[in-house]
């Protein structure tokens, strides 16, 4: 019996372990949002809907970056368990410069929400729709900044067993955040731009 | 030790090949979601449509990318994400269902809901 209720093997399998738990506690906070959203939608207070204000193809752009950022960030965890360096920060460049690529188009469309008047205090609608789209924003700046921590902690101290297990949790952290964004991208935007 | 080197070099591009094979799945899934919506497609099943691709895109990513059901036993993160992805679900879709009928039942007026509550009353406890 007490065979069957093991301990984790090691100190890496709890650690990822904590940080999923940690994962599923961001769950339900943007299952939350997602609530509120999709509740508040319709109720623009005679402002735009979410069909004016969506432009699909910077969507399209935007997407496509994370999920590239994404598989450079497998590629990387992968690089650097094999022993490839070269490779290895090659990679995390790729994944860091997606990353910001992705973050500056949101901010770009924010601005020009702002900027055309629609902010989030316009209606219940525009609340909603920022408060979802940016706390994802605000997770993906945590994972870039992130990420220059670790950089620069490779530079001063090299690549350990540490090291491996705290880049293994950031590429987690990536890759959560880019099964966050299929759901903005369906539920906000690809309904947003079907008119549905 | 050449032997070796070479198994590593194997598991490696086996790594490599599964990453990229996911990755172009959720590109194409992405692309069929994108069109779809901007040229409606699939007339009334549209809603449902792009909701099954974002689910597929989903399991992929979980699959491949965060390597979900892959680990030794006890799973323990398989069991929380479970657990908390149902819950999850529950608070979303609960909540819609909620607030669609609160919408359709809060339209009566004063004197209406005076008569509703009256009507109830007669029905006892």
């Amino acid at each position: 019996m007490t065979k069957n209720v093991a301990v984790l093997h090691n100190a890496d399998a709890t650690t990822r372990l904590g940080f999923w738990l940690y994962l599923l506690s961001d769950v339900m906070i943007f299952g939350s949002l997602f609530a509120t959203y999709m509740v508040l939608r319709h109720n623009t207070a005679g402002g735009p809907s979410i069909h004016d204000i969506v432009e699909p193809s910077t969507v399209l752009l935007q997407t496509i970056a994370l999920l590239a950022s994404s598989f450079t960030a497998a590629m990387a965890q992968l690089a650097l368990r094999f022993n490839k360096p070269k490779e290895f920060m090659q990679f995390v460049l790729a994944t860091f410069g997606f990353g910001l690529f992705f973050l500056l188009m949101e901010i770009g469309e924010f601005r020009t929400l702002i900027d055309e008047g629609h902010s989030w205090q316009a209606s219940a609608f525009l609340s909603a729709f920022f408060a979802l789209v940016g706390t994802h924003g605000v997770h993906i700046a945590i994972g870039l900044l992130w990420l220059m921590v670790l950089v620069y902690r490779l530079r001063t101290r090299g690549v350990d067993d540490n090291f491996k297990r705290k880049f293994g949790l950031f590429a987690l952290f990536w890759h959560f955040l880019d099964i966050v964004w299929i759901w903005l991208f369906t539920i906000v935007y690809m309904f947003g731009a079907a008119g549905i | 030790m050449s032997v070796g080197k070479k198994t590593v070099e194997k598991a490696f591009e086996n790594y490599y090949y599964q990453y990229a094979l996911g990755f172009i799945g959720a590109l194409i899934i992405t692309y069929v979601a994108y069109f779809g919506a901007i040229n409606q497609w699939f007339g009334s099943l549209l809603p449902g449509v792009l909701l099954a691709l974002a689910t597929a895109q989903f399991f992929i990513q979980m699959v491949v990318f965060l390597h979900l059901g892959k680990e030794d036993k006890p799973r323990y993160t398989l069991i929380s994400v479970v657990y908390v992805f149902l819950m999850m679900l529950i608070i979303v879709v609960v909540s819609l269902w909620i607030m669609k009928n609160m919408n359709y039942n809060m339209h009566a007026a004063p004197e209406q809901m005076y008569e509703y509550m009256l009507e109830q009353n007669k029905k006892g406890f």
